[in-house]
C-alpha cells in the first residue's frame, strides 16, 4: 500500500478516534458499560465498574453508536438478568428473541448481530448456566428403562443426567 | 477499548483439558469461546509465549494479526477497535501490507 494512502487512513482513523473518545465520556456510556464491567461481561480498562442499573434505551444507544458488543449481550441480559436494566417494556424485536430463546429456537438477527453471536452469551449471564431447559417426552422399552435406572443408581446421578452424559459420549466418540 | 471475556483457542483440545481450562479461566472471570477454534488467523501470525509449563505452553497472537483477523471476519462489531488501533501509537505498519494481501478494506472504516 502506498505511503500517502497509509497516511490518509491513519489521519481519518485519528479523527474518528477523537470523536469516539468524546462519546466514551457520555454518561450513558459510563452507566451501561460500568455495570457490564461490574458483572464481568465486558472488560474496559478505562471504565470503573458500578452496581447501578441502566436504562435499556441507553444500552441500545451505546450499542448503536459506540460499542456493538453491548448489542451482542442484550438478548442474554433480557432473558437471564433483566433486573440489570430499567425498562417499561422490551422492544418488539427483543421481546420476540427472548421468547424464542426460552423455546430454544432463535433465528433472527438482533440489530445487526447474528443469532449465533448473541446466543453464545446466554450461558455466561446470570447464575443459572446454559440455555433454558426444554421438556421432551420419549417412550422407552422396559429394557431401556432398566438400563437407565441401573446407570442412574451405579453412578449416583439422575436419569436425566445419565441421558445427558450418554449424548455427550456419543457426540464425542460417535 | 472494550473486550468481552471470552478466550479463543486456536486448536480443538481434549474434553478433559478443555474442562480444566474452563475451570481455570472462570477463576479469572473469563471463559472459552466454544467456537474459538474456528477463528481465522493469517498464516503470517506470530505468537508471543506467555507461559511455559512442563506439558502445556501458552501463546497469544501479536495484536496486529488479531486486528487483521477482526477486520476481515467481524468488521462491523470491531469497527471502533480497529479505528482505535489505527490511531494509536502502537500501530504496527505491517497491518497495511497484510490488509492488502487479504483484501481487507481499511479505507472505508
Amino acid at each position: 500500500m502506498k505511503d500517502d494512502m497509509r497516511k490518509k487512513i491513519i489521519k481519518r482513523a485519528k479523527r474518528k478516534a477523537r470523536k469516539l473518545a468524546i462519546l466514551r465520556e457520555d454518561p450513558r456510556y459510563l452507566q451501561v458499560i460500568g455495570r457490564l464491567v461490574h458483572e464481568g461481561l465486558l472488560e474496559v480498562p478505562t471504565v470503573k465498574g458500578h452496581r447501578r442499573k441502566f436504562l435499556l434505551e441507553e444500552a441500545l444507544w451505546v450499542g448503536d453508536h459506540i460499542e456493538p458488543r453491548v448489542l451482542e449481550l442484550l438478548p442474554a441480559i433480557a432473558l437471564k438478568r433483566p433486573g440489570l436494566m430499567l425498562f417499561e417494556e422490551l422492544p418488539e424485536d427483543l421481546k420476540k428473541i427472548v421468547n424464542d430463546l426460552k423455546k430454544g429456537k432463535v433465528e433472527q438477527n438482533f440489530r445487526g448481530v447474528e443469532s449465533s453471536q448473541y446466543m453464545r452469551w446466554v450461558p455466561f449471564v446470570g447464575r443459572k448456566s446454559g440455555l433454558p431447559k426444554l421438556t421432551k417426552t420419549f417412550r422407552f422399552s422396559v429394557d431401556d428403562q432398566r438400563i437407565l435406572e441401573e446407570l442412574s443408581e451405579e453412578k449416583n446421578i439422575t436419569e436425566t443426567e445419565a441421558i445427558r452424559r450418554a449424548l455427550r459420549l456419543m457426540k464425542e466418540f460417535g | 477499548m472494550a473486550a468481552t471475556a471470552d478466550v479463543d483457542l486456536k486448536y480443538q483440545i481434549e474434553y478433559v483439558v478443555k474442562k480444566k481450562f474452563e475451570e481455570l479461566f472462570s477463576e479469572i472471570k473469563k471463559h472459552l469461546d466454544p467456537v474459538g477454534h474456528e477463528a481465522w488467523m493469517p498464516q503470517e501470525t506470530e505468537y508471543i509465549k506467555i507461559f511455559s509449563g512442563q506439558i502445556v505452553s501458552g501463546y497469544i497472537a501479536e495484536p496486529v494479526f488479531v486486528i487483521l483477523s477482526k477486520a476481515k471476519m467481524a468488521r462491523n462489531k470491531n469497527r471502533q477497535l480497529i479505528v482505535d488501533y489505527l490511531a494509536s501509537k502502537d500501530l504496527d505498519p505491517r497491518l497495511f501490507d497484510l490488509a492488502e494481501k487479504y483484501n481487507v478494506d481499511l479505507e472505508s472504516l
